[in-house]
Parts: C-alpha cells; structure tokens; sequence
C-alpha cells in the first residue's frame, strides 16, 4: 500500500524563509522612517495632490449641471476627478522610488546590503512596497479635502477596497520605475523617464475626462493603461458610495498588472541588481 | 549548520584556511584586472593586500565579498565557494569600506537594527549592540541623526555593524582612505584589538605602504592585476637587498673613486640640480646620490673617507634608509609606488 507523505517544508527553507522576511522588514522599515524623518517628503507629497484636487477640480466649478451630468455622469467633478487624481499621483510615487534606489546605489548602501546575505529581490520589494506606503499617506488627506468640496465618502468596504486598488496600481507601477532604473547610477534617468511615461499615462488614460472622446489611438492606450482602471475602479465607489455596482474586471486588471510586474521585477533584480 | 566543507570539491583545503584563491581571473572587455591570482590566508590573521591605485584590489575584495563573479578560476571564502555559495560566504563575513556608508538620517540604533535584521540576528541583537558600543566607548547612543557624528565615531559604528553577527572573516577596503592622523591611529589599534580580541580574520586591503607594514602578519603585494610579493613584512623587507644610502653634494663631484668600497651594490645619480652660490656670485651644479650597499652602518666610515678624499665638506646631507615595502615594490616592478599612482590619478 503506498502511504502519502505531506509534503514537508525543509528546516533550512523555512530558516531561509524567515531570514529573508527579516531582511524584508528591516529594509521597509528603513524605508518608512527615512520618508518620516523628511518633512518635506511628507509635506509635498501631501500637498501636491491637495492641489491638483483644488485647482484643477475647480476648473469645472461653474460649468452648467447638464453638462457635468452628461459628460462626467456626476455633478460634481471634484467626485470624477478624486480617484483620477489619486491614480496618478502612483505614477510620481514610481518616479520616487526609482529616485531612492538610485540614491542609495550612489552613497553605496546598496553595496552595504548586498555583502549581507541579502538577496536582491528582497532591495526590490523594500522599495517597491515602500513607496507604496508613501503614496498611501496622501489618500486620507486628499479624503478630508473632497469631503470639504462635497464629495461624499463611500462606506467602509469600499473605501478600504478603493484604497486597495490603489496600493495594486502603486505597486505595479512602482516595480515599472524600479525596473528600468535598476541598472543605472544616474539620478536623470527617473526624471527622463518621467517624462516619457507619466505625461502620456496620466493624459492617455481616463483619470481627467472620460475617453469617449479621445481618437482612437489614444482609446487603444487608454483601454490598457492600468491608470485608467484604477480610475475606473474608484470612480464607481465613489459614484454609489459602496462596492455593489463596481466592475470587478477592472479590480482583477489591477491585481494582474500588479503581479505581473512584480514577478518581472523579483527576477530582473536577481539578474541586473548590481553595484557600480 | 551544514559541514561547510562538504560543499568543497575533493581539492581539500585546510581547515585552517579562511581564504583561498587559485587561477583567480577577472576580465573586463580586454582588460584584465584580476590575473591568475592564487592566495591562502590562515584563520585568525590580519592580511594585507597592497598595491597603488587601480592595482585590482577593489575588484579582488568584490570576487572574495560574493558581490562579483570571476572570469575565471575560484575562491573559497571561510569554506564556501563564493561562486556558487555566496549567501553562505556572505554569512561569515563582515565588510567596511573606505568610505562611511551609513544611513545618515537614522540613528545609531537603527542603523544597527537594520544591520542585524539584514544578517537575521534575534532578539539579542541590542545586547550584541551595546556590548560592541561599549568595547568601542561609542556610548553617546542617544544622538538622533548619525549625520551628527564625527568621521571617527561613524567609522566605529561601521565596525560594531560589521562585528554584530560574529563573522568569521572582516574585509576591511582601504579603512583609513582620507581620514587624519589621529583617526587612522584610532582605527590602527581597532583593528588589532578586532584581530586579538574577537579572533577575527581580517582582510585589508591597503595603498599606504607603512598602514601594512605595521599591521599585517602577511602581505600580498598587487600590482596590475597580480601578486607580485606575499610574505610576512619582515620576510619581504629582507628580500629587499641592501640599505640606501642618499648623499646630497653642495656641488657637482667625481664620484668614480667610491665605486671601489666594500659592500656597494650600485650608484644611482638621482640629477644635478642648477644652484646660484651668491656668496661667490657664481653657478654651481650640485648632485644627489643615492648608493645601495649591503649595510649602512658598515661601509658609511669607508663612504665618508673617500669622499674627503676629493673633496672635503661638499657633503650637504646624507639619509640613510633601511628597506622598506616601498623598496620592495621598487625592485620588483622598477617604479615607485608614488609613481604609478600618479599615473592612475592622470589616467582617470
């Protein structure tokens, strides 16, 4: 009779394991308190989106309702245009992360980490996850502000979902920034790329107007841009105040995107991670 | 734990071994920078590797620290293959650099808990910290911002991280770069007490001839890329034939009558230099020798006498200089060591 053994995790996997979540907290940690250590961190990247809410929302302040309504389904556009925002402040929250790795690989801490039995993978992950957190502290703030401009907040559930599909997007395109910056030393090359991806992907997508009219080119774009999803996404939570009309296809994108990107990431940071 | 010597092929290496290379190559396009090295260093000794800038020294730190792979052959650090175990080497070594790295913004506790969260340390890694703060009087642990510290302080720091997980073997790359007198005196006598005390290995690479002269038990001597000299400073200071002996002339001399002295190996006219003798208002050339012989003390009374002979009180100065591991490299590759940096610095 065969007897079916359950398979067994080794002693020096499981030892392995729990070296490298260690490593994994030490590195977010350092993350965590170097962003609350910087007040200007904080503050700009509070403010930043306060802004873009305030000036940018307004915009529309005094069109006609049936226009609003008819163009934006909402009245109010502030509503359309929170989770747009939320979304693509991720997109700067990449260029961050990039910006510090680059940082750390300059005054050669990247060195000190990797002569610990650190795996590379792990400097990723720190970084990545890091910077999520980052752009997490601006949502609550950004919250009390719409409230203000008269925004009603959805229930709890769909605000932590909301907020979960934010973290997805960040992550995604947090690994995206981190990925091409691996390699290079050079603080230019976040800004330059910047300019190459968060222009096109924020306006390429349906964070600001709806793409109903955008050309067809920019619909194709507009139809795969993980930023449009995310808007998307939030929008309908925002729109009926809990999750009970929400595509969850455009959840699923997120979580795809998100994972794809930080497989790729995990195996690209194994293979390129190196110091100069 | 793993017999950490099963992992090595059926070429034994000595359990005494902390470090081993053999045919260590480390090519990048057409230059070769690492070149067929071999080298075996005991447990529980201080090793330097000195060489002038641009020598190989950081790429062979980078090779045997696991963070670069070889062109070619091996190296086995504290039992592990560093190609293929890297993890494992990376967990018996420890690694200062020449400059400070630290995380500036953070404390002095939080840059270690970082540190000891990296090499997986539990909960003792406070007790660990502050017994090493202590042993290296780096007790003023309440300032917030490591940014705040002294170049010396930070150094100490760097060594209580390096020291937090008991590591078998300390790289220490170029430790003393740029740092004053009084801290690299400071640093000096850490680094023995690290030896001494903990039984550390420890691993130095180094440009400052006298920094590995009076550390070292062991000296390799790097120059492009390969070992050109490897001994105990005593030993390779031997091997450097003879004194020196530098006369310094008021003026230009007939130096023929001296080549006949017991005891001279060679004569070396360093140059005449032009010199304007204003008391009798008019040019004279004077002249520095510089003459090896087989002992100074010994053939000096001769030297002296035979100079007088010609010309009595021309001689201006006269050094004498016993061998050094600046005379050494000199012999070996024909160049000072000054020279060769001043090359490397140009070139880059």
């Amino acid at each position: 009779m065969k007897i079916s053994k359950r398979p067994q995790i080794s002693k020096d996997s499981l030892k392995d394991m729990i070296r490298t979540i260690n490593q994994f907290i030490g590195l977010y940690i350092r993350e965590i308190m170097n962003t609350f250590r910087s007040p200007a961190v904080i503050v700009l990247s509070i403010v930043q989106p306060l802004l873009w809410i305030v000036f940018f929302g307004s915009s529309f302040a005094h069109a006609p309702i049936v226009f609003l309504e008819d163009f934006f389904q909402t009245d109010n556009y502030v509503a359309f245009l929170l989770s747009g925002q939320l979304a693509t402040s991720m997109l700067f929250v990449g260029m961050f992360s990039s910006l510090s790795l680059i940082q750390d690989k300059k005054s050669g801490y990247v060195r000190r980490i990797m002569v610990t039995p650190t795996k590379n993978y792990v400097i990723f992950l720190s970084k990545v996850f890091g910077a999520t957190t980052r752009g997490m502290l601006q949502v609550p703030i950004v919250f009390i502000g719409v409230m203000i401009l008269g925004v009603q907040i959805p229930d709890v559930i769909g605000l932590v979902i909301f907020v979960l599909s934010l973290v997805l997007l960040s992550l995604g395109l947090s690994s995206i920034y981190l990925l091409l910056t691996m390699t290079s030393s050079d603080w230019q090359i976040p800004t330059l790329i910047s300019n190459f991806i968060n222009l096109p992907l924020m306006f390429a997508s349906t964070a600001l107007f709806p793409n109903d009219n955008f050309p067809p080119w920019m619909q194709i774009i507009s139809n795969i841009n993980p930023v449009s999803f995310s808007s998307t996404f939030g929008r309908e939570i925002i729109f009926s105040g809990n999750i009970s009309e929400v595509n969850w296809i455009n959840f699923y994108y997120l979580l795809f995107f998100a994972g794809i990107m930080l497989l790729v990431g995990i195996v690209v940071a194994n293979k390129t991670l190196k110091i100069d | 734990m793993i017999d950490h010597f099963l992992v090595l092929d059926s070429t034994s290496i000595s359990k005494n071994i902390a470090i081993h290379c053999e045919g260590l190559s480390k090519v990048y396009g057409t230059q070769t920078v690492v070149d067929d090295l071999a080298l075996e260093i005991s447990y529980g000794s201080i090793f330097g590797l000195l060489g002038p800038n641009g020598a190989g020294k950081t790429t062979l730190i980078k090779i045997l620290t696991g963070l670069l792979k070889p062109s070619k052959g091996r190296a086995v650090v504290a039992g592990f293959d560093t190609n293929v175990h890297s993890i494992k080497v990376k967990e018996n070594i420890g690694w200062i650099s020449s400059e400070v790295i630290l995380d500036e913004s953070l404390s002095i506790m939080e840059n270690i808990h970082i540190q000891a969260r990296m090499h997986n340390i539990g909960k003792d890694w406070k007790d660990r910290a502050v017994a090493l703060l202590k042993y290296f009087e780096l007790t003023d642990t309440k300032v917030k911002k490591v940014e705040k510290l002294s170049t010396g302080m930070k150094k100490k720091l760097e060594i209580v991280m390096a020291l937090l997980h008991k590591p078998k073997i300390l790289f220490m790359d170029e430790p003393t770069i740029g740092l004053d007198a009084n801290t690299r005196q400071l640093l000096w006598s850490f680094i023995r007490r690290i030896n001494s005390m903990y039984g550390v290995t420890i691993f130095l690479t180094t440009h400052y001839i006298e920094e590995a002269d009076a550390l070292c038990d062991n000296i390799a001597i790097i120059n492009n890329g390969k070992v050109i000299a490897m001994g105990p400073p005593q030993l390779l200071k031997s091997q450097a034939h003879g004194d020196i002996i530098e006369i310094t002339f008021f003026s230009s001399f007939d130096y023929k009558n001296i080549k006949s002295i017991s005891g001279l190996i060679h004569i070396e006219e360093i140059g005449s230099i032009e010199e304007s003798k204003t008391f009798e208002n008019r040019i004279n050339k004077s002249l520095k020798l510089r003459i090896k012989v087989n002992n100074a003390e010994t053939v000096l009374p001769e030297l002296i006498s035979k100079i007088s002979e010609n010309q009595s009180y021309n001689i201006e100065t006269i050094r004498i200089e016993k061998p050094n591991l600046e005379s050494v490299f000199l012999e070996l590759t024909g160049r000072r060591f000054e020279d060769i940096e001043e090359t490397a610095n140009i070139k880059r």
